[in-house]
């Protein structure tokens, strides 16, 4: 592999690196590299300034170099650790103590266009860089922080892999919009919405297709990142303006660091199993319960547990190979990764592909430089067919059918093939091999920032970035499968297409007036969005095995669209950070949106905002040895939202896929789609911020509070029409929401000593959400009803209601008072009956080492929050049987089978959960007399343990109930479940 | 090095001219493919191509959409058991069988979203064809548009009675519409089917070949003949020699006639030849032009089998013994119900699993019916048809010339000329091979009409204009029902968006 990489490499630095100089008068220079303490620090990076010669040290802390000239310069850099730079003279040994990159406050953070030191910061940010880092199998990239900060709530929607997150910075803003955060990869912003509401393509009789979106960040390698930042008040995400509202996400890829070449490998192998199963009747407690309730037996004598059946011990691997090194003029990375991930239900693997190169190249001394960035990343996966909108009759979901299906079947008849309760009962099995659905997701993206210091201070950065991707998606049901034997085989064709891109200008200036150092930044951006797509339906196929492969062996097409739709992000922005002394610190942003998507006169929006901080520590009064740094900040700013599709704003006629005949003759249907709102306005957020920032100790205690409270307006919602209307709804401004909450991180170095350590790091946070007002001048909205029930015998009313004075996520229906004559007894009228919200959410992880022994310990957890199980609503009743088998708590509650389903309190549950997320123990090899620079291994468990009272799977998944992409709070149903899994590991570099 | 650094300074001033000069600031969306209401309406052709849309929401009254749900599930020939195998169950379905229905019924509620959605269509292209530049030659398909509107006000006039009354597209939220009551309802469907009707091409003057299955004259003559014919309960004034007079309009066209037998109104090779067919609606479900689904949702599982189905029927819809029990045995029409033993086409038994023969029996258990329960009725027969997926090509059939010969008959017997009355209900008997009649009731009328157009939608309007609405009881309907269930509540959610509208009374 890496003979295969290194020419490819080489040849690409050539193009841009220009001649270097040759070698003179040769002397050897050796030393020692150690911590303050003593305590030698392997796998420094030891380089001659301006060349390529570079070395490193081994794990006793000793280096050797041999150098030109002794006027040479040698630097000396390691992650964790404040660089130095030694002039050779003629010194042929060098010792170096390296300072700790100082207790977090030196650490440089990367916010909106530009990087801050976190002891400069006036706004409310948290950043988890590499080393601290979930570790073991991560599904995705947002895994890596999860857990690790306050006010930023990251819930996997289910087990699947390559599952969708639900990631919320303090709440959610918006009542029916995105809520989910902008991120930015490596400066370029990207859109999650492409492809969303593509995802459902369910239809009659194949309602097995719909499943959730894919996560947008599936094609960045986790290995590859560098550091996460998430901006959360409004003076850090002002500068991104009208999609600041939720929050921003800010990745950093890795970069080359100047050096010899060091190449790291690491591979990794885990084993997963089903995290929790339901407990539905065994055979025998079916046919004894049947017989109990004289109800006719359709017994084929087998005994299935059908859950056993569909959930497999689940296999993955992962490797990983990077290269780094350069000059001290250009630097490189580049990374190649495979990783290959099985379900743990049958049928269901994601593959992927992932790789990276980024340059760096400094010129005209260090006046010019290009950052370069290109990422290309595959998956292929295979969804099992699990469905969070079941109606009420053919199975559509592999895991409800395996809790309903009929115990005392086995799996195959006498001749090999699959046992069905016809007509609406289909063998679990049978999805894994019967209804295929491949997703193929293909995303290139480079960036390209070029940054020209004009005359000191004024510098000017152009940055480019191209994001192109595709999702090719294939499904095919069988026609020997009741499902698809109606249709004679039915195969789905989709492609769809996103690209967008970006260019930035932006003129920084950047001085330093005696004790004021200004740092101001003004630019332009301009982005393009474009959305494509084509799917084909058909049918009637002579033979399964042509698939989606030979549609022309279909009889009939059944359907034929393709759309495309674009928009534009045109936005000017300034930002000033004034430092007087290290002690006053002001910060003001303002960003000027204008976005197609609105009406025409409403397409700019304005967004400022300003803080300040105060280093009191600073102050000459301050005189506390115990307070290494204390600083306060305020802050106050506006963001706004503007997820709200394309072609919102217009009236538009569009043609369906569907015709109808005059004379024979087949006429396309041509109709409303939406009528304009020209008054259409971006949502906006007020946000005021208080925090303290504090380090104590000289570092080995630091944290921080803050303070929120805000608030959203013209909420953008989508009305119902009052009718007659050809259009059912309509988006308009309406109402407002308020978030409010506090936040704590605190991290503590307990105890460092040379041969054991350990370090905790707490986060909490509590945010408090309220609908203010659904109302604006022209609608007077009480309550807006949502997240419709699913299932047989539920299907129709809604489980959630908006409403002012409560929480988004709330639940309204009738009160359950008891069970008794074997009926539920309900309130005799519907009321709020529970909160999706928790009061609040921690994590806490811990890092041991001992010797060359580390153990990390991260717990994360949510308290106050309730779940509707769905799930068990539909299938605790006796009146599902006989067709469809229950919950042994069916029989045990005394309900009886006459009674129909209710949705009631009765199964809204405590969902407060304590999860161990993630528990590794490494061993760190002494690599001394050979040639590696570090080698470990571990072995990781990942959800191993989940303490809650909740009944059903998992209190933390959210449900796409709805359909519509975007899953509501708190609604459990039929989730792809979760995995426990063990994960053993090595990373090596040479 | 030189010239590479004069490179790297071209490549810096170019990127920012770059900048520079592509930052445009212009916001226009671009629209790919959604056309403007302000300059699509044109030609006939584009016109036509969103009033078929119409036509095509409107068929959900004759199709197994709610408002044809809510149409017959109320009545003593309909019936949906939730099966003891699984499927089928909904509260809402029963509520409706057994006359509970409330504010909150999701049936109901779609109904009236989906019927509404036909009006509200039909006022956006109406008012489109209207300011058009060419909407002076446009006449005949405006007029075909406000029928199509009149029409989707008669049916929310007959299911809810008093709803709001609006001819513009887009409603004005700071004056919303205000509830009007049934009688001004009434006046308005029937005023804008006869100015609809100056403007429609009579039956006479078309092609039918090229011009089935618009509207035409004829069929909105007969339209009018049902409204009419249930004036009385619209308005409280009778309006029986209006009925007459809409009946013999369509009768003196000559164009229509019955059909040998019921059964071929129903088939999917007929249609536009039929001689008795008013109006339909065109299914071709190969062309992806709508569906007929009347088999998924009605046919027992083995019917596959006897009709060689590509798919498996869903064995939902039923009807009941008190419907069997209205037909002699040597009543033609008694063939279009499935009862006790089942055969093949050709006679022979059809088979269980277990080997035993299928026996459909009557339904008696409306939660956990076992799948043989519940009769079955087959008018759009499968025999003939090109079927995609579970979506049969037999048009929709929504007015017959045999409901113009009873409606007719009807109002010449409450008018007293039962002689008169007496010769159309034998003549629409005879053809089904029914006795003929010596003397005549109103019950036979109801009888005869119930025989003649079981599960075509209009159980439900004649139950009420007979009254046995509310004083029938039978299998599952087993109290008398208060008068004012003859219409539905006004869905809560509508209430809600709009709290102009006022709840029917007791709701």
């Amino acid at each position: 592999m890496k003979k295969r990489l290194l020419p490819i490499l080489i040849l690409f630095t050539i193009t841009i690196l220009c001649a270097q100089s040759a070698l003179a008068q040769r002397m050897t220079v050796r030393g020692k590299i150690a911590k303050e303490d003593g305590t030698p620090i392997p796998a420094v990076s030891v380089l001659v300034k301006g060349t390529t010669n570079g070395a490193s040290t081994d794990n006793n802390g000793e280096y050797s170099i041999i150098v030109a000239k002794p006027t040479d310069v040698l630097i000396f850099s390691s992650v964790g650790f404040e660089d130095q730079e030694i002039p050779v003279r003629n010194q042929g040994n060098i010792n170096v103590k390296m300072a700790i990159a100082n207790n977090k406050l030196n650490e440089v953070v990367v916010v909106g266009y530009g990087t801050q030191r976190q002891k400069d910061l006036t706004g409310a940010v948290s950043t988890v860089t590499s080393k601290d880092f979930n570790e073991g199998q991560l599904l995705s990239p947002q895994q890596l922080i999860q857990g690790k900060m306050a006010g930023v709530n990251i819930s996997v929607n289910s087990g699947k892999p390559g599952a969708s997150n639900t990631v919320r910075v303090r709440g959610g803003t918006s009542l029916t919009q995105s809520n989910d955060p902008l991120y930015v990869i490596d400066g370029v912003p990207i859109s999650t919405t492409s492809g969303v509401s593509q995802s459902n393509i369910r239809g009659n009789g194949t309602d097995v297709f719909d499943q959730e979106p894919i996560n947008p960040l599936m094609t960045l390698n986790p290995n590859d990142i560098e550091s996460v930042t998430v901006l959360k008040d409004a003076s850090s995400t002002a500068i991104y303006g009208s999609r600041g509202a939720n929050g921003v996400i800010v990745i950093t890829t890795k970069k080359g660091r100047a050096g010899r070449t060091q190449v790291t490998y690491s591979a990794s192998a885990g084993i997963s199993t089903v995290a929790k199963k339901l407990d539905v009747l065994s055979a025998d407690e079916y046919r004894k319960v049947l017989k109990d309730l004289a109800l006719t037996i359709d017994d084929k004598g087998a005994s299935t547990n059908w859950q056993d059946e569909i959930y497999r011990k689940a296999h993955s691997q992962d490797h990983y190979l990077s290269f780094n090194g350069g000059s001290e003029n250009t630097t490189y990375r580049a990374s190649l990764s495979y990783g290959n991930q099985e379900g743990i239900m049958l049928g269901s693997k994601l593959q992927r592909t992932n790789a990276r190169i980024n340059i760096n190249h400094s010129a005209l001394n260090d006046r010019l430089t290009f950052d370069m960035r290109i990422n290309y990343g595959q998956t292929f996966s295979n969804a099992a067919p699990v469905s969070n909108t079941v109606g009420s009759e053919q199975g559509t979901s592999m895991n409800y059918e395996s809790y309903v299906f009929n115990p005392t079947y086995p799996i195959y008849d006498a001749n090999g093939n699959y046992y069905y309760v016809r007509p609406y009962r289909i063998n679990p099995v049978s999805f894994s091999t019967d209804v295929l659905d491949e997703r193929i997701n293909k995303r290139f993206s480079g960036s390209l920032s070029t940054t020209y210091k004009i005359l000191n201070p004024l510098s000017i950065n152009v940055n480019l970035g191209y994001v192109d991707e595709t999702i090719d998606r294939n499904s095919y049901i069988k026609q020997t499968n009741p499902l698809g034997e109606g249709m004679g085989g039915y195969a789905s064709v989709q492609k769809l297409g996103d690209h967008s891109k970006l260019l930035e200008t932006t003129l920084r200036f950047n001085k330093k007036y005696g004790k004021l150092g200004i740092d101001a930044i003004g630019g332009y951006s301009y982005q393009y969005f474009v959305d494509e797509g084509d799917r084909t339906t058909a049918s009637g196929f002579l033979s399964d095995e042509f698939k989606w492969y030979s549609l022309q062996a279909a009889s009939s097409v059944q359907s034929v669209s393709t759309f495309k739709q674009s928009n534009k992000l045109i936005s000017f922005y300034g930002r000033a950070n004034l430092n007087y002394d290290d002690r006053f610190l002001v910060t003001g942003t303002v960003r000027r949106d204008g976005s197609s998507r609105f009406g025409s006169g409403n397409k700019w929006g304005v967004f400022p905002s300003g803080s300040v901080a105060w280093r009191v520590s600073k102050e000459k009064f301050f005189k506390s040895k115990a307070i290494s740094d204390l600083k306060v900040r305020v802050s106050y700013g506006v963001t706004g939202n503007q997820e709200i599709g394309n072609l919102n704003s217009l009236t538009t006629l569009g043609a369906s896929t569907n015709g109808y005949l005059v004379g024979g003759q087949r006429i396309t249907i041509v109709l409303p789609q939406q009528y304009a709102n020209p008054d259409l306005k971006w949502e906006q957020t007020a946000q005021v911020d208080g925090g303290v920032d504090f380090n104590l100790l000289n570092g080995k205690i630091h944290g921080s509070i803050d303070y929120y409270k805000k608030k959203t307006s013209d909420l953008l919602f989508r009305l119902d029409v009052p009718s007659p209307s050809s259009i059912p709804t309509q988006l308009a401004n309406i109402g407002s929401v308020e978030n409010k909450g506090i936040e704590i991180e605190l991290g503590y170095r307990i105890i460092e000593n040379k041969d054991f350590s350990w370090e905790a790091n707490i986060n909490f946070s509590r945010n408090k959400n309220k609908v203010l007002s659904l109302s604006n001048e022209l609608f007077q909205g009480k309550d807006i009803k949502t997240s419709p029930l699913q299932g047989q015998g539920l299907s129709g009313p809604y489980a959630q209601i908006i409403t002012p004075g409560q929480p988004l996520g709330t639940f309204y229906g009738r009160k359950f008072l008891e069970i008794k004559g074997g009926v539920e007894i309900l309130g005799d009228r519907d009321t709020v009956i529970g909160v999706a919200q928790p009061d609040f959410t921690f994590g806490f992880s811990n890092s041991f080492n001992y010797k060359n022994w580390t153990l990390g310990i991260n717990l994360r957890g949510s308290k106050g929050n309730e779940v509707f199980n769905l799930t068990a609503n539909n299938l605790a009743y006796l009146s599902n049987l006989p067709g469809r088998n229950v919950f042994k708590q069916a029989v045990t509650d005394g309900v009886t089978r006459d009674q129909p389903k209710k949705y009631s309190s009765r199964w809204i549950e405590n969902g407060s959960y304590t999860r161990l997320d993630n528990i590794t123990l490494g061993y760190t090899f002494n690599v001394k007399k050979s040639f590696l620079t570090n080698a470990k291994i571990y072995v990781s468990g990942q959800n191993l343990l989940l303490i809650t009272k909740y009944k059903g799977l998992d209190p933390e998944v959210n449900s796409d109930v709805s359909a519509t992409g975007v899953p509501p709070l708190g609604i459990d149903y039929l989730a792809y479940p979760r995995a426990k899994t063990v994960t053993v590991g090595l990373n090596v570099s040479f | 090095m030189n010239t590479y650094i004069s490179k790297v300074k071209l490549l810096v001033l170019a990127t920012i001219i770059l900048a520079d000069f592509s930052g445009c600031t212009k916001l226009d969306e671009e629209t790919f493919g959604s056309l403007s209401p302000d300059n699509y309406y044109r030609t006939e052709k584009e016109g036509l191509s969103s009033v078929v849309g119409v036509y095509s929401l409107l068929s959900q009254v004759v199709h197994i959409g709610d408002p044809w749900r809510i149409a017959e599930f109320g009545t003593d020939e309909f019936v949906v058991p939730g099966r003891a195998s699984g499927g089928w169950f909904d509260q809402n379905q029963i509520d409706i069988i057994q006359h509970k229905a409330k504010p909150d019924n999701g049936r109901a509620a779609n109904a009236w979203v989906n019927i509404f959605q036909e009006i509200g269509t039909s006022n956006a292209v109406l008012q489109s064809l209207e300011t058009s530049p060419n909407s002076a030659n446009l006449k005949a398909l405006i007029a075909e548009t406000r029928a199509l509107r009149a029409y989707g006000y008669f049916y929310a006039m007959d299911l809810w009675g008093n709803v709001p009354i609006v001819t513009t597209a887009r409603i004005d939220p700071s004056n919303l519409p205000k509830t009007n009551t049934r009688k001004e309802v009434f006046d308005f469907v029937t005023t804008e089917m006869l100015k609809a009707i100056e403007d429609l091409p009579s039956t006479k003057d078309v092609n039918k070949s090229a011009y089935y299955p618009r509207f035409t004259k004829e069929a909105i003559y007969a339209a009018l003949a049902t409204v009419y014919l249930n004036g009385l309960v619209y308005t409280g004034t009778a309006y029986w020699d209006k009925t007459i007079e809409m009946c013999d309009k369509v009768i003196n066209s000559q164009k229509y006639s019955l059909e040998p037998s019921v059964a071929d109104c129903f088939k999917s090779t007929n249609e536009d030849k039929s001689t008795e067919l008013i109006s339909t609606f065109s299914i071709d479900a190969t062309k992806n032009a709508g569906g007929n689904q009347f088999i998924l949702y009605t046919q027992h599982a083995l019917d596959q089998k006897k009709y060689s189905l590509p798919f498996i029927p869903a064995d939902g819809y039923s009807t009941t013994q008190e419907a069997l029990d209205r037909y002699e045995d040597k009543d033609a029409r008694k063939g279009l119900i499935e009862f006790g033993p089942q055969t093949y086409l050709d006679g022979t038994p059809l088979l269980l699993p277990n080997g035993q023969q299928l026996v459909l029996v009557p339904v008696k258990d409306l939660v956990g019916a076992e799948d043989n329960e519940g009769y079955k009725v087959l008018k759009y027969t499968p025999v003939g048809t090109k079927w995609s997926g579970f979506n049969g090509d037999n048009d929709l059939v929504l007015i017959r010339y045999s409901d113009i010969l009873l409606m007719k008959a009807e109002a010449q017997f409450r008018t007293g000329a039962v002689s008169a009355a007496l010769g159309l209900i034998n003549q629409v008997r005879t053809r089904s091979n029914a006795t003929a009649l010596q003397s005549l009731t109103l019950k036979d009328i109801e009888n005869e009409r119930a025989r003649e157009f079981i599960w075509e939608g209009h159980r439900r309007r004649d139950m009420i204009r007979f009254g046995t609405y509310f004083t029938g009881t039978w299998k599952f309907k087993i109290a008398e029902t208060p008068d004012w269930r003859g219409i539905y509540p006004i869905p809560s959610q509508q209430i809600n968006a709009n709290p102009n509208l006022k709840q029917n009374p007791n709701y």
